[in-house]
């Protein structure tokens, strides 16, 4: 059996997300932040400068806060550089201020602003969704970023694709179950799963070992892995009663 | 020619073209997408493109740093249809077809600008534009390859974003890699073996988990690189 392994040697600290809080304000095109870091527990020298890094695909903007003592936000928070019609991500560095040039010494990345992706209990979605316009004729697919939480896209030539995805369960019976199984399949393909994995796969991972009751294989091998991802789908789709809802939209639209 | 954006349908029916010449197809490049207004639309700015004859892709970025000055920067930058209608323009240029016909593409994402993370780097116009922005001369030598061709270090030095933001970085990469004398990169920083720049870009993704390579200048990059392995590479100390 393969085991998969991987060790953090550096010292550097993980900055959990929860100890983050990151709030996005204005239009989409006149976007600024705000932002809070809970430091305490970690340790960390308190004359070591912090950034915040706003990124998304090639556009990249930081902001000097100061150091973990003194942290606070410059006044210009705007995020003038990024593209407002696309998610940011955020990124928390925290700088070896005496040893040598550069070494990280605590860091948290891969983090979306909690007011953009949060449900009705404030949590932050497992899978964002967005809607594109260059789509072609692909009606959904998931994206995969850097470090980050992967997101739903809808061709947005479907009318109220959103509004669907949330509502419709003819829509959601056809495209949650191909959307979980691409995420899962993403991780192992990958090899994110197991040691120091980013937090949206330590959350994914835990939500589909908590529906499947099995905790995640820690083995790359293709046909154990796979098998865990369709039992994973088959509970699912059967904990959310997805054919049966679909089965029933379509006798009701032909009565 | 006035500088315009494809729409969707332009976009769909490019992609269908190229599919088509992959295929086996040899109709002409469908130029009449880059002015029907079915296909096409103007843009927010005056923008004139020309048919020039670009020596590399490098003076291809320097053409278009200059031509998009005036534009809004963060809006054009991931216009998709805007970067297509370019390689449109451009076709015959990045793609030139063969005396004996039988025109054979790149993957569509070299000419149609993908959303994908993983793919959205291989645009032919659109990487060349953000890194002869954001560091000029210092890439000189990562497009010094004429338009048609793309290649190893190109891949290697544009697939991850994050890179870009790193000018510390890059300078390392012209200081190891660039051959002033060739106009182009030294023998054997392409390929797969030691000190290569995939090695470089691999080496450097680790040391993104440690490092705040945003931070760190050419020779601070320089010095955290295995020195063995770099050694074929490395410049003399300033």
């Amino acid at each position: 059996m393969n085991i998969l392994r991987r060790i953090n040697h550096t010292g550097r600290k993980r900055i959990d997300k929860s100890s983050v809080e990151i709030l996005l304000e204005g239009e989409p095109r006149e976007q600024r932040f705000s932002a809070t870091v809970d430091f305490s527990g970690l340790d960390l020298p308190p004359d070591a400068p912090v950034y915040i890094e706003a990124y998304q695909r090639y556009a990249l903007q930081r902001f000097d806060c100061g150091t973990v003592s003194t942290f606070s936000l410059p006044p210009d928070s705007y995020l003038t550089e990024l593209d407002g019609d696309l998610p940011a991500q955020f990124r928390i560095k925290v700088i070896d201020a005496a040893g040598s040039e550069g070494r990280l010494v605590a860091a948290a990345k891969g983090i979306r602003a909690s007011n953009e992706q949060s449900d009705a209990e404030g949590r932050e979605r497992l899978l964002p969704v967005i809607s594109r316009g260059d789509m072609g004729d692909v009606p959904w697919r998931v994206n995969f970023q850097e470090d980050s939480m992967p997101e739903l896209a809808l061709n947005n030539r479907i009318p109220g694709c959103i509004d669907r995805i949330q509502h419709d369960p003819s829509f959601q019976a056809l495209v949650f179950p191909g959307a979980v199984r691409s995420v899962l399949t993403w991780i192992y393909w990958n090899d994110l799963a197991g040691g120091e994995e980013e937090e949206w796969v330590t959350r994914w991972l835990d939500f589909a070992g908590a529906i499947v009751g099995e905790a995640p294989p820690k083995t790359r091998e293709p046909n154990e892995v796979a098998a865990w991802i369709e039992d994973v789908i088959l509970v699912f789709s059967r904990k959310h009663t997805l054919c049966t809802r679909l089965v029933e939209q379509i006798g009701r639209a032909g009565e | 020619m006035k500088l315009r954006r494809l729409n969707s349908t332009g976009i769909a029916y490019f992609a269908k073209w190229l599919d088509g010449q992959r295929a086996g197809a040899d109709d002409p490049v469908p130029l009449h997408l880059l002015e029907q207004a079915d296909f096409s639309e103007a843009l927010e700015w005056d923008v004139d493109v020309d048919d020039q004859d670009f020596q590399s892709r490098y003076e291809l970025g320097q053409y278009l740093v200059e031509r998009f000055s005036g534009c809004d920067q963060g809006v054009i930058r991931n216009d998709a249809g805007l970067w297509t209608w370019l390689a449109l323009f451009w076709f015959d240029r990045l793609c030139p077809a063969p005396p004996d016909g039988g025109r054979k593409p790149f993957r569509n994402d070299n000419y149609i600008l993908s959303d994908r993370h993983r793919d959205y780097h291989r645009h032919a116009v659109r990487t060349t534009w953000l890194f002869v922005r954001g560091h000029g001369e210092t890439v000189r030598f990562v497009f010094s390859n004429p338009l048609p061709k793309r290649g190893e270090v190109t891949e290697q030095l544009t697939a991850r974003p994050y890179f870009l933001s790193c000018k510390g970085l890059m300078e390392a990469a012209n200081a190891l890699y660039s051959d002033p004398n060739r106009g182009t990169w030294k023998v054997g920083t392409a390929g797969n073996r030691p000190g290569s720049v995939r090695r470089f870009a691999a080496v450097l993704k680790q040391f993104e988990l440690t490092y705040d390579l945003y931070s760190m200048g050419q020779w601070e990059i320089l010095s955290i690189l295995p020195p063995r392995e770099f050694a074929r590479f490395m410049p003399p100390p300033a």
